[in-house]
C-alpha cells in the first residue's frame, strides 16, 4: 500500500532556485497522459524520477508564493485534491528523492504533459500503468515544514490521516487556550504534544476510549436484560397465580368450565401456555386420587396435548425431554403411542427419560422395554425406574422373565430386583447366571442364592470357588452362614488353613453363625496348635463387625 | 375452631392444603419453610403441624427433633413428604412424628388423617 503525498517539489533548473506544483508521486510510473484527460489538465509535467519515486509536477514559479496560488488555482479548476507548492529545501528534505547526481537531487526527464493524444512524445513516453499510487511521507517532516514555512494548510492537504491529525491538534490546543484554565492548559498541551510525537500514546488514548465505551455498552445491555428479565418473571408470576386459583377453583367443583375459560386470560399466548402446563404439571406431580383424570382431561380440553407432541417430537434433546415428560404426566395416551420409539436412542437423556416414561405410561407391564433395550440400561435409570416404580406403587413383575436379555446391565438389575422382591420362583435361572462371562452377573447370582436361601445352589457355588475372583469367592463364603450346613465344614475348614485374611475372617463367620454344630467346630478348629485363629473368633464375635 | 399450622415450600400445594382445610372449617397458619414454621410456634400454639420433610433453612426432621426435644411440645405432626423412603420414614416416626403421608398425596384422604389426628388428640 501506498500512500500519496502529493509533495510540491521544487525544481532547481539551471542553478537557479525554481519553485514547482507537485501533482502527483508515484512507487511506480504514472500514466501522465490518462492523468490528464481524467483531471483535464493541460499544465506540461515534468517527470522526477530516482531509485524508488516517480515525482511529476509542474514548475518554473519563481516563488513559493506563486507556486502557493498556482496550486490553488491548480485544485479549483481540476479538482486534482492534492497539489503541493515546493521549494528546493523541502526537495532536499524528501524522503528517498535524493540522487548524489543532480543538485536538485532527482533526474529530471520532461514528460511534455500537455494534452494532446495525437502526440508520439506523448505515446513514447507515457507509461502503461492506468492508475497512478500516492507514496508516503513522515509526519514530521510535513509538520515541520508547516511550521516552519507557515503554508496555509488548505493548500497542504496530504492525503493520509497524518494532516487530519494534525488539524484536529491545531484546533484542540486552539480550544485549550481559549477555555480551559491556565494550570489544566498547560498540562493538557503538554498532553496533547506528547501524544503527537509518540502516536502509540494516541493509540493508547484511543484504546482507553474504545473499552470505556465498550463497557458503557455492556452495562447498558446488562441493565436492559436484567429488566426484561425481571418483567418476565413478574409477569409469570401473576399468571402463575391466577391460573392456580382458577384449576384449583375448578377442582374443587366451585366453577364450571365456561366459567374456567373466561378466567383464563391470555390462553393463545405460547408463555401462557408454558405457565398453563407447569402449573397443571404441579398439580398432577403432587396430588392423585381424584384429581388423576381431571387434570389431563384440563390439559388436553386446553389442546395444550398437541403443544406437548411438538416438543416431543422437536430437534432439541432438552425439548424432548421436557415434552415426554409433559406428555407421559398429563397425556398418557399420547405417551403410549411415541414413547417405544426412544427407548434405544443414542443420546443418554432422551433414553433415559423415555424409559421412566416407558415405566409410567404401561403400569400394567411397566418392564417390558427391558426386553427390547439394545443400549445399555444406565445405573442412574436404574435408580429412577425403582423409585418411581416404588412410589407409584406398580405391580411387581417377575424379573427372572428379563433374565435373556442380551444386555448384561439389564441383567444384573434384573438379579438385584429378584434379591431385593425375594422372587424365589424359577431359581434355576438365577442358577444359570452362575456361568456368565461378567463378575457382576455371577457375584449377584451368588448374592441371590444367598439371600434368597436357594439351598440347590450350594454345590454349584462350592465349584464355582476355585476359580472364581478374590471378591466372587468372599460372597461364596458368607454364602454358607446361609446355606451350610455340616458337610461344608471341610471346605470351610481348607479356606481358614490356607486362605487369605479376608476369606479367613468369613469362613470363621460363617461356622460361627451357621450352626451350633458349626460355632463348635470352629472351637475345636482353634484348639488345634495348626490353626491360630483367636483373633478371627473374637473379631466374628465383636458386635462392632 | 382448630388450628392447623401447615409448613410447604411448594406454594402450589401450600395453597391448595390451606384451601382444602378451610373449606372443612379450620383455621389455617402457613409457613413457607422451617424457619417461619418454628417462628410461629413460638408465638401461638397450634392443635396440628403439616409439615414437608425437604424445606429451605431448616427441614422437617429438625422441627420434629426441635419440638419433641428441645421445647417439650407434643402438638400432633403430620409429615407429608415426597421422600417416602423407608429411612425417612422410619426416621421421622423414630423422632416423634404422628403420621406419615408420601406425594402425590389425596385431599379426601389428608381431610380424613387430619380428623383422625385431631380427634385422637381430643
Amino acid at each position: 500500500m501506498f500512500f500519496a503525498i502529493n509533495l510540491l517539489i521544487p525544481i532547481n533548473c539551471e542553478g537557479a532556485q525554481k519553485n514547482a506544483d507537485q501533482v502527483v508521486a508515484s512507487k511506480t510510473p504514472v500514466s501522465i497522459k490518462d492523468f490528464s484527460l481524467q483531471h483535464k489538465f493541460t499544465e506540461p509535467v515534468t517527470e522526477f524520477t530516482s531509485d524508488t519515486w516517480f515525482c511529476y509536477s509542474t514548475w518554473n514559479y519563481n516563488d513559493l508564493k506563486s507556486a502557493s496560488t498556482s496550486a490553488n488555482e491548480l485544485i479549483l479548476k481540476t479538482g486534482i485534491k492534492h497539489v503541493y507548492p515546493r521549494n528546493d529545501v523541502q526537495l532536499n528534505a524528501y524522503e528517498g528523492l535524493s540522487d548524489s547526481k543532480n543538485t536538485t537531487g532527482h533526474n529530471q526527464k520532461s514528460v511534455n504533459a500537455r494534452v494532446n493524444p495525437d502526440s508520439s512524445s506523448n505515446a513514447a513516453e507515457n507509461k502503461t500503468g492506468s492508475s497512478y499510487d500516492y507514496i508516503g511521507n513522515t509526519l514530521e517532516n510535513v509538520y515541520t515544514y508547516v511550521e516552519k514555512n507557515k503554508i496555509n494548510s488548505n493548500i497542504f492537504p496530504i492525503n493520509f490521516s497524518g494532516i487530519t491529525v494534525h488539524n484536529l491538534q491545531k484546533e484542540l490546543i486552539s480550544y485549550a487556550n481559549n477555555n480551559f484554565p491556565i494550570f489544566l492548559r498547560r498540562v493538557f498541551i503538554s498532553l496533547i504534544e506528547k501524544t503527537y510525537t509518540y502516536p502509540i500514546i494516541l493509540l493508547f488514548i484511543i484504546l482507553i476510549i474504545v473499552f470505556i465505551v465498550n463497557i458503557v455498552f455492556v452495562l447498558i445491555v446488562i441493565y436492559y436484560s436484567n429488566q426484561q428479565k425481571n418483567q418476565k418473571e413478574r409477569y409469570i408470576r401473576i399468571f402463575n397465580t391466577m391460573y392456580e386459583g382458577v384449576f384449583r377453583s375448578y377442582l374443587f367443583g366451585e366453577i364450571n368450565w365456561e366459567k374456567v375459560l373466561i378466567k383464563l386470560k391470555k390462553v393463545n399466548n405460547p408463555l401462557n401456555r408454558k405457565i398453563l402446563t407447569n402449573v397443571l404439571l404441579n398439580f398432577q406431580e403432587n396430588l392423585r386420587g381424584e384429581m388423576d383424570n381431571t387434570i389431563p382431561e384440563i390439559f388436553v380440553n386446553l389442546g395444550l396435548h398437541n403443544d406437548a407432541l411438538k416438543l416431543a417430537n422437536s430437534w432439541h434433546y432438552n425439548k424432548q425431554v421436557e415434552g415426554f415428560r409433559q406428555i407421559t404426566n398429563l397425556y398418557p395416551k399420547g405417551a403410549e403411542r411415541i414413547i417405544h420409539e426412544y427407548i434405544n436412542h443414542s443420546n443418554d437423556l432422551i433414553r433415559a427419560e423415555a424409559q421412566t416414561s416407558y415405566l409410567r405410561v404401561h403400569q400394567e407391564k411397566p418392564f417390558d422395554f427391558l426386553r427390547k433395550l439394545t443400549r445399555p440400561f444406565t445405573h442412574w435409570t436404574q435408580l429412577s425406574t425403582f423409585h418411581l416404580f416404588r412410589l407409584h406403587q406398580l405391580p411387581v413383575p417377575s424379573f427372572v422373565d428379563y433374565l435373556d436379555s442380551e444386555q448384561p446391565t439389564v441383567r444384573n438389575f434384573c438379579l438385584k430386583m429378584i434379591i431385593y422382591f425375594q422372587q424365589l420362583e424359577n431359581a434355576s435361572e438365577v442358577f444359570k447366571m452362575l456361568d456368565s462371562e461378567m463378575e457382576l452377573t455371577r457375584f449377584l447370582s451368588i448374592r441371590a442364592i444367598n439371600d434368597l436361601r436357594l439351598y440347590q445352589g450350594k454345590d454349584l457355588i462350592k465349584l464355582m470357588y476355585p476359580n472364581e475372583t478374590k471378591k466372587n469367592q468372599i460372597e461364596i463364603i458368607k454364602a454358607f452362614k446361609n446355606i451350610g450346613n455340616s458337610k461344608d465344614f471341610d471346605f470351610l475348614e481348607n479356606i481358614i488353613e490356607s486362605g487369605s485374611v479376608t476369606a479367613k475372617t468369613e469362613a470363621c463367620r460363617s461356622l460361627f453363625y451357621m450352626s451350633r454344630e458349626g460355632y463348635e467346630k470352629l472351637i475345636s478348629i482353634n484348639l488345634n496348635d495348626n490353626f491360630k485363629i483367636e483373633n478371627y473368633i473374637a473379631h466374628v464375635y465383636d458386635p462392632r463387625n | 375452631m382448630k388450628r392447623v399450622l401447615v409448613a410447604e415450600d411448594n406454594k402450589l400445594i401450600l395453597d391448595t392444603i390451606v384451601y382444602c382445610l378451610k373449606r372443612e372449617g379450620y383455621e389455617i397458619l402457613e409457613a413457607n419453610n422451617g424457619k417461619e414454621c418454628l417462628k410461629i410456634l413460638e408465638d401461638c400454639e397450634v392443635d396440628l403441624i403439616i409439615t414437608d420433610l425437604y424445606m429451605p433453612y431448616v427441614n422437617g426432621h429438625e422441627i420434629i427433633s426441635i419440638l419433641r426435644e428441645e421445647r417439650q411440645n407434643n402438638t400432633p405432626i403430620l409429615v407429608l413428604s415426597s421422600a417416602g423412603m423407608e429411612d425417612n420414614v422410619l426416621k421421622a416416626f423414630e423422632l416423634g412424628a404422628d403420621d406419615f403421608m408420601v406425594k402425590p398425596f389425596s385431599l379426601v384422604e389428608l381431610n380424613i388423617r387430619v380428623r383422625k389426628i385431631l380427634a385422637m388428640r381430643r
